[in-house]
């Protein structure tokens, strides 16, 4: 079965070229949210292998969406990669203790990113 | 850049000034590793620089309304660039009234001092983008405002508006080619697609009109 990975995002153009991304270079099945809100509800009836999050966003951010999915008995050891305008370590130290994995920063590169997903995702690359 | 854990938090025993050294090398370090991932997939550059292209080409299109072809131009500076400040000016009533319709980032005194100098900047704007240290002869009017790159709506020979864009993010080293085509495509679509999205206003606000006409 392939696996899901739920890419989130308000902004219709990352998530353009992030669906884009994944479907050129990656098998895996795409979901997709537009604010933390409707990822938790998406997450918690879809169960991805992995959640690619913004951290900027209406309704929910990111950094409350990720502690949210992290209270979910299902979504407890979902890899959840935040994708934040700056690296810097105020703002990565925030997401790590909200519970994710690992972050990427703005503009997206596809490179680096596919990197990240499929280390993530391949058997011999899982990382908890 | 990817950290394998999280968080780092200084130790106690750790000198700031050792601490500010070590946060440095991680800097460079996710540079190199940057570059050393363009140069491992040289077929990536390529490709990203053609999905941001039709990404933005794509987003410019599908907005209709004035506010969302500015909120578009947002996005594609935020997102696809890189850009931490800008905004997006308009002129109107034959350029003597200049209106924000989008921004990001900028702070009040930044945007004051825009304001100030915006129908100057349309006015002396000619219809090619300016990129600041790029060689070419500096505009002292946006150097003074700490403008990195100007693109101008050029419809129909005159200026109509432009993007400022300011700071970038701090892990954008200088805007690229493909950032310079992005800018190029924002300069040939973005003026055309702020029009049509007027004329689309005015088109509704007549039918609205004469629906109302017809009523009576």
């Amino acid at each position: 079965m392939e696996k899901k990975i739920l890419l989130v995002d308000d902004s219709s153009t990352t998530l353009l070229m992030e669906e884009m991304l994944f479907r050129e270079h990656t098998n895996y099945e795409l979901l997709l949210a537009r604010n933390g809100e409707e990822a938790i509800r998406t997450a918690i009836a879809e169960e991805p292998s992995l959640i690619l999050m913004d951290v900027i966003m209406p309704k929910m951010d990111g950094f409350a969406a990720c502690r949210e999915m992290r209270r979910h008995p299902a979504l407890r050891r979902v890899p959840i990669i935040m994708v934040t305008s700056r690296g810097e370590s105020r703002n990565v130290e925030e997401g790590f203790e909200s519970g994710c994995n690992d972050y990427v920063t703005k503009p997206i590169n596809g490179a680096e990113l596919i990197e990240i997903v499929n280390g993530y995702l391949t058997d011999n690359g899982q990382r908890e | 850049m990817t950290l394998a854990s999280g968080p780092r938090q200084k130790p106690r025993h750790v000198r700031e000034t050792d601490y500010a050294r070590l946060e440095q090398h991680l800097r460079d370090l996710s540079m190199r590793y940057r570059q050393q991932c363009a140069e491992v997939s040289p077929g990536n550059a390529k490709y990203m620089a053609l999905a941001k292209l039709y990404a933005g080409a794509q987003r410019l299109h599908q907005a209709v309304k004035e506010g969302a072809v500015a909120e578009a131009i947002v996005e594609i500076g935020s997102n696809l660039i890189g850009c931490e400040q800008m905004a997006v000016i308009v002129a109107s009533g034959k350029r003597k009234n200049v209106d924000f319709i989008g921004s990001v980032g900028l702070n009040r005194k930044q945007l004051k001092a825009v304001r100030m100098s915006a129908r100057e900047i349309i006015e002396e704007a000619t219809g090619s983008v300016y990129i600041a240290n790029d060689g070419g002869k500096p505009d002292p009017l946006l150097q003074s405002l700490g403008i990195t790159a100007f693109v101008p709506f050029w419809l129909d020979y005159t200026t109509k508006g432009a993007i400022a864009f300011f700071d970038l993010l701090p892990q954008r080293n200088g805007l690229d080619s493909t950032d310079r085509e992005l800018l190029t495509l924002l300069r040939a679509y973005a003026g055309p697609c702020l029009s049509t999205s007027k004329q689309n206003r005015r088109r509704r606000l007549n039918e609205c009109h004469h629906e109302a006409a017809y009523d009576r």
